[in-house]
């Protein structure tokens, strides 16, 4: 009885933020109040026709998906070399590849602000996409990492044994059991890469904008109820692709190795 | 079947400083069964790696019906292998599984993958996962999957440890059975002899890396061919300095050939039980333990320093209580000198 009043306090205290941005987002009104004093549409059909928060929106979509490529291609062969455990100095590397974790975001996006401008990559999508993947790499290394430790090295020998070279091995085999693993950093990649803001906002030019520096931007100006509604579809788009996944493939079978569907 | 004939020779394999494999010649006649026994670290697990071609020879050669295969990846030298794990694939179907080896030749063929899963009595689990299966039905599978492209060798690394005794049993028969019924040359790891005994037309003893004794079973029985051998085959005893003579050499006595008389007395009439304790074929003793196992007792006797094994059927006649004095002996044909 208790536990259920604590989960429904809980459930609420993390859910009302979004719920009152929901509804804030259908307001009738110019400004922002809550409760809102009537409903429309106004707010979201102006969101919608917005370049200025649309083009931001297709950048940050774009990027999140090829952050998330980008640290799947490098973090499969790095996760396999290290849960093989015949490299010395594998923990090292482990920890190095990690280390964007443990550093504070603004740090780290200085840094690469410096480093890319030094490579002519300063601003722009290709700035962008550099440093998000190093953003999200840890992410991705992380849950592919820990299934690709709990899978029998005999099985790629089998494979060789039925005659599987090693790539036609890794295509049937390998991948296959990582993949669980995969999807799950890649829907973390994706999400940190869609939310982030420090990087982001030091890298951003007018072109190659992301929504939350856009969002920011907006706000620093105008307080108007655009926010909410360009924030609303944000979360229905996140939830969308949760759904999605959840309806073509379950997102219990794609997250855990062992559930069946 | 007359393919499948299986030549090893000279064949080491080092780790570092460490000699896994040593040297060893090995032939296996077409569609034999040989069991590669020994303890852990003798080297038979490599030697099988190593004709699997999972392991690179340092020195030597591997044929099969006179073709070198010592240069091939193990994808281009189409064996049969069962691993210990059975190393099924969980994300493929038990069909799936069982049809890789013909999808990497790119034979698709679910008539064949149908026929050896009745062949392993697993016809109604094709749909399956592997995760869904039991230990023995794992193996059943892993066996028809290493089958289905007829390799002229099976391989196989230890492939009932993982399963409960009775188990362990029941497909040791389906396991040897099944290979006369097709008449495939196998190489059968394992470190339980009585398995390696039960199972095998010869078994090769392995130590430190080297065959030391390869007989039919009843031969590495009878006429182990040293010590080692002799220790590890079987239970045997030890008669260190009881016998004048061949005090610096090894003696060895089978349980099963040790008689057991009252202390004193004479075991076979027409001799004295002086002569006998001289020539060192008795000794004086006391029953310090029985143990029922089933279908044998063993009678663990003391007699000074030494500990006598002796084992009867138990449908014969009933053993000496414990805290008997007993007169252990054997004959001179029995014995194992080395």
């Amino acid at each position: 009885m208790i536990r259920r009043l604590y989960m429904t306090l809980a459930g609420a205290f993390l859910l009302a933020p979004l719920i009152v941005v929901g509804v804030v987002a259908f307001t009738s009104a110019s400004f922002v109040s809550f409760p809102p004093p009537g409903y429309s549409l106004r707010w979201l059909t102006r969101v919608l026709a917005d370049p200025s928060f649309m083009r931001p929106l297709a950048n940050s979509i774009l990027l999140g998906l090829a952050a998330a490529c980008a640290a799947a291609i490098l973090a499969v062969p790095a996760a396999l070399a290290l849960a093989r455990r015949q490299m010395r100095h594998a923990a090292e590397i482990e920890s190095f590849l990690l280390s964007p974790l443990s550093l504070p975001a603004l740090i780290l996006s200085i840094a690469l602000l410096f480093y890319l401008s030094r490579l002519g990559l300063g601003s722009g999508f290709a700035g962008l996409f550099v440093g998000h993947t190093v953003v999200v790499l840890p992410y991705m290394l992380r849950t592919v990492l820990a299934v690709a430790r709990g899978v029998d090295p005999a099985l790629e020998e089998a494979a060789h044994t039925l005659g599987a070279d090693p790539w036609r091995s890794f295509i049937h085999v390998t991948l296959p059991t990582l993949r669980p693993g995969i999807v799950a950093g890649a829907l973390f990649a994706f999400l940190v890469s869609f939310d982030e803001v420090a990087v982001a906002l030091l890298m951003s030019s007018v072109g190659s904008m992301t929504l939350p520096v856009a969002i920011l931007n907006h706000v620093a100006h105008n307080y108007d109820p655009a926010i909410a509604a360009i924030s609303l579809i944000k979360i229905v788009l996140v939830i969308a692709v949760l759904l999605a996944l959840e309806l073509f493939f379950g997102l219990d079978r794609l997250m855990l190795s062992r559930a069946r569907r | 079947m007359t393919r499948g004939k299986l030549a090893v020779t000279g064949l080491t394999k080092r780790f570092g400083a460490h000699v896994a494999v040593d040297g060893v010649d090995l032939e296996v006649d077409a569609g034999s069964f040989v069991a590669l026994l020994g303890p852990s670290g003798c080297g038979k697990t490599t030697l099988l790696r190593c004709i699997a071609g999972l392991a690179t020879a340092d020195a030597g050669s591997i044929r099969i019906d006179g073709r070198d295969m010592s240069e091939l990846p193990p994808w281009r030298r189409s064996l049969g292998m069962v691993f210990q794990s059975y190393a099924l694939f969980p994300h493929m179907t038990v069909a799936a599984n069982v049809g890789f080896g013909l999808k990497m030749r790119g034979e698709v063929d679910g008539g064949r993958v149908g026929r050896m899963l009745e062949l392993v009595r697993m016809s109604d689990f094709g749909t399956r996962r592997p995760a869904q299966l039991s230990g023995g039905q794992q193996q059943r599978v892993a066996l028809a999957r290493a089958l289905v492209t007829e390799p002229p060798v099976l391989l196989l690394d230890e492939p009932l440890s993982a399963l409960d005794a009775k188990l362990r049993l029941a497909m040791r028969t389906e396991l040897r059975e099944l290979q006369r019924r097709l008449g495939i040359t196998t190489l059968f790891v394992t470190h339980d002899q009585d398995e390696a005994m039960a199972m095998a037309d010869r078994v090769a003893v392995m130590d430190q890396g080297r065959i030391v004794q390869i007989a039919d079973p009843v031969t590495l029985y009878r006429k182990p061919a040293s010590p080692f051998v002799a220790e590890f085959v079987g239970r045997i005893n030890r008669l260190d300095n009881i016998i004048p003579g061949i005090a610096s050499r090894i003696a060895m006595v089978r349980p099963e050939l040790v008689q057991l008389s009252a202390a004193g007395a004479p075991s076979d009439g027409a001799r004295s039980d002086h002569s006998d304790a001289a020539a060192g074929l008795a000794i004086d003793g006391e029953v310090i333990d029985l143990v029922f196992v089933g279908d044998r007792i063993e009678i663990h006797v003391r007699a000074g320093d030494l500990r006598i094994l002796s084992t009867r059927q138990s449908s014969g006649e009933p053993p000496p209580a414990i805290g008997t004095r007993v007169r252990a002996t054997w004959r001179r044909d029995d014995l194992l000198v080395y």
